[in-house]
């Protein structure tokens, strides 16, 4: 029954999903609605790859489901451009309280991957459908911008860096 | 007056990059030797791990996520995706594949160049049993 495991699939990525579109579309109905929506435009587009995968093996079907989740990213990334404009009025309240809200769609979009998607950059390029190079200089504004929005700057430059190290151990990169 | 570097702007990219990259490699060699990179990267570094705490991950509503589950189930059963509905048209495909084969060759015998050649033939075949009789 490879359906019904592509089915419990995408209905397990629903935590992952929410949280992507509620970035995109600060708003609990208009994101779970975007949810939605993108699974069906999935299923549409992919309805021939989807029956070949119910008749063929198992191994082949591991490989759909791992594209399955990038493609399912990709098209809540599409729509919620199209719909970001026509619904900005009804978030603008949460995008002027400042902080991440207030950065641009694509910025939130690949600092979100990124950070707490935890994608690689080959990933996040095909999801955002852009190069390499626009996608680096979006991540490096972006986190310049987060930078700067953070309370208590002055907190974080007047710390030593010597005090700090054992963190910097870990890193980010 | 601190003191400056003109690669200090381009040693924030570090973070997004792939070791990989010469441009990379290069920079990491220049970090290496200059003490103001090195000190705005791990300046840098720092708040942008402070920065991660305010990038939301917004946890789903359980109701939210029933009626999710609810709806891609109903999907899946609207857009008939289950194997035996894949099965009969994969059969019904090949069917109709088989079926489309067996007309076109049908039409091909029937075609005008196919029923000159039959002439031709039948003409040559009488010429032949003419002369040998």
């Amino acid at each position: 029954m490879k359906t019904d495991e592509l089915q419990k699939y995408i209905q397990n990525l629903s935590p992952d999903l929410y949280s992507f579109a509620y970035v995109l579309i600060p708003d609990d109905l208009q994101a779970s609605q975007l949810m939605i929506d993108c699974v069906q435009s999935y299923l549409v587009q992919k309805r021939s790859t989807i029956e070949r995968m119910a008749l063929t093996k198992n191994k082949v079907v591991r490989n759909h489901f791992d594209e399955t989740k990038a493609h399912l990213f990709q098209i809540i990334f599409e729509l919620a451009k199209k719909r970001y404009k026509q619904l900005k009025m009804s978030f603008s309240e949460v995008e002027q309280n400042g902080g991440f809200f207030s950065l641009e769609l694509e910025e939130k979009a690949v600092l979100f991957l990124k950070e707490k998607a935890s994608m690689d950059i080959d990933q996040i390029e095909f999801i955002m459908n852009v190069t390499r190079s626009e996608l680096l200089a979006r991540l490096y504004s972006a986190r310049i911008k987060m930078t700067e929005l953070m309370p208590n700057q002055q907190f974080f430059n007047e710390i030593s860096s010597e005090n700090r190290q054992g963190l910097t151990r870990g890193g980010v990169a | 007056m601190p003191k400056q570097c003109i690669h200090t702007k381009n040693i924030y990219s570090l973070l997004d990059m792939s070791p990989k990259d010469e441009v990379h490699k290069n920079l990491t060699k220049h970090i290496e030797s200059c003490s103001v990179c090195a000190q705005e990267l791990k300046k840098f570094r720092l708040k942008s791990l402070a920065a991660q705490v305010y990038i939301p991950k917004v946890v789903m509503d359980r109701d939210l996520r029933q009626s999710f589950e609810r709806e891609v189930g109903e999907l899946f059963k609207i857009l008939q995706l289950d194997e035996r509905e894949a099965l009969k048209r994969n059969v019904k495909h090949k069917i109709k594949t088989l079926d489309q084969m067996g007309v076109d060759f049908i039409k091909t015998l029937s075609s005008k160049s196919m029923i000159k050649v039959y002439i031709i033939a039948a003409a040559m075949f009488l010429a032949l049993k003419y002369f040998f009789k």
